[in-house]
């Protein structure tokens, strides 16, 4: 026996001797001691003190349940728990914020783009008037190797609104559209002017992000864009007629 | 026995009065949520200026309705979303004194939410041909990245704890079958861990903030991961009319 008392040492020779009879190989499960004979697993499990084990097994399993059950959660119902008792509003305050909160919904249309399902909704109050497949942005990060400028190409999550409507825009194509090709930044401005690849028209939610058309309706539906919402030709020619310049877009 | 039940005993003496009074008195929760003052308008005009207030933010918030039990995504007052809740209950460790009750209406969210994984998109050789090279570069998206960042999407956690400030915990099981065997060892292990949690946070002396342990499919576990913002507000919706018909618990109203 080690000095440790549970740990069983295959080269322990004391051990070795108290092991009594040979027992039957059991092929695999034998272990060759430094310069003795083969310790067999039915062996080991003889002299194992299985009481002690047990006994101790069972002693941290109360202790484990014991504290988790001290410390641990009694649940109810959601639809059971008290509400925190207000104390300052009045009965009629209920009516009145319930119309204040309605004021704070759009009166015409809206948009709302779902990144997940690459879902376009136009919609009014809780009609929805058109449905489109979209594509949102991939999510991906694009890094400079020569300088280590990094973007982010995320469709912005929150609410925004239409800030301009054109009709044939023009990208102008920022550095990151280059680098991602392998090209190199052109010095000069008119070579970043791109005429066909927004179609027909471009919503504009602020900060370089649009919704717009693309020349790869194959891909709608996919989170391939940089952030852009990309639309099919008649989806986009519906939500621009019907979207108007402070229209709002939730995107989520 | 309501205060009109006892006005009315106090007007009318005589058989006729208990009459009266035992008959205005059945009424007694239904009156209750009716009467100036009433808890149950009370608790419905605390939680819509909660919500007000949120939505006046023009940010993206949540409404849990705990009758539902239903977690919506809203903004500006409008449902973008409704995640589907297979169970919802709110607990507390046994080690906190006190009777069970929301902390309040609304709630920010604090947890730092982990940088979604962001697959690192590759730079493209140039185009030999001169006619390519004029191709749009956005327009280029490439399918099997697409498929790269679905499968991140697929590596969403569908187990998480949320936190919230005033303090309250929403843990989000996302486990589709509820009563199957792995799913109630898992319940079984995350009951034992929290409770233990609790228990060393109260021996060094900290708060142990009540738990909302809310299960939903691990699809809808995922979409919800995704769709958390930092600071996101929590408001929790006010009893529906009739409420205290159906059972629901407010103060004072039994």
């Amino acid at each position: 026996m080690s000095p440790g008392g549970d740990v069983l040492s295959p080269a322990d020779p004391a051990g070795d001797r108290r092991g009594g009879a040979p027992a039957p190989s059991y092929g695999a499960a034998r272990a060759l001691p430094a310069g003795g004979r083969p310790i067999t697993a039915a062996r080991a499990r003889r002299r194992l003190p299985w009481k002690e084990v047990l006994a101790s097994l069972a002693t941290l399993l109360v202790l484990a349940l014991a504290g988790g059950f001290a410390g641990g959660f009694s649940y109810r119902d959601l639809a059971a728990v008290p509400y925190p008792a207000p104390l300052s509003l009045r009965q009629a305050d209920s009516r009145k914020l319930g119309h204040q909160l309605a004021d704070q919904m759009p009166r015409g249309v809206y948009i709302a783009v779902d990144t997940v399902a690459n879902r376009l909704y136009l919609k009014r109050g809780g009609e929805v008037l058109r449905e489109a497949v979209c594509s949102t942005g991939t999510g991906g990060v694009l890094e400079d190797p020569a300088t280590g400028r990094r973007w982010v190409f995320e469709t912005p999550r929150g609410t925004h609104r239409v800030q301009t409507k054109t009709k044939s825009p023009v990208w102008n194509k920022p550095d990151w559209a280059f680098i991602e090709d392998g090209l190199p930044i052109p010095k000069n401005a008119a070579d970043r002017v791109d005429t066909y690849s927004l179609g027909e028209y471009a919503l504009s939610l602020g900060d370089g992000y649009l919704i717009h058309g693309t020349l790869y309706q194959r891909l709608l539906g996919r989170s391939v864009t940089h952030g852009c919402v990309r639309l099919g030709d008649d989806d986009l020619a519906a939500v621009y007629g019907a979207a108007s310049i402070g229209t709002r877009v939730y995107i989520y | 026995m309501t205060g009109r039940a006892a006005a009315a005993l106090r007007s009318a003496r005589g058989p006729a009065g208990v009459l009266l009074a035992c008959a205005l008195g059945l009424s007694g929760p239904v009156g209750a949520a009716r009467t100036p003052g009433g808890t149950v308008e009370r608790a419905r005009a605390a939680a819509a200026e909660t919500e007000l207030e949120a939505a006046r933010s023009h940010r993206l918030y949540l409404v849990l309705d705990p009758s539902g039990p239903v977690l919506d995504l809203k903004a500006d007052g409008l449902v973008l979303r409704r995640f589907p809740v297979e169970s919802a209950v709110l607990g507390r460790s046994r080690l906190v004194a006190g009777e069970l009750a929301w902390p309040a209406f609304g709630f920010t969210l604090v947890s730092e939410l982990p940088e979604t994984e962001r697959p690192r998109i590759p730079i493209q050789a140039p185009e030999a041909d001169p006619a390519n090279a004029q191709a749009p570069v956005h327009a280029t998206a490439k399918p099997a990245f697409s498929e790269a960042q679905d499968a991140a999407f697929g590596r969403t956690p569908t187990y998480y704890r949320l936190r919230f400030d005033p303090p309250l915990d929403v843990s989000i099981l996302g486990e589709a079958g509820v009563a199957n065997l792995p799913g109630r060892l898992w319940r079984a292990r995350h009951r034992l861990i929290e409770g233990w949690e609790a228990l060393l946070a109260a021996c060094r002396g900290q708060t142990v903030p009540p738990r909302v342990v809310l299960t939903m499919t691990p699809d809808e576990a995922r979409r919800l991961f995704v769709t958390l913002l930092p600071k996101m507000r929590l408001v929790v919706a006010g009893p529906p009319s009739g409420r205290s018909r159906r059972g629901a618990v407010v103060p004072g109203a039994g």
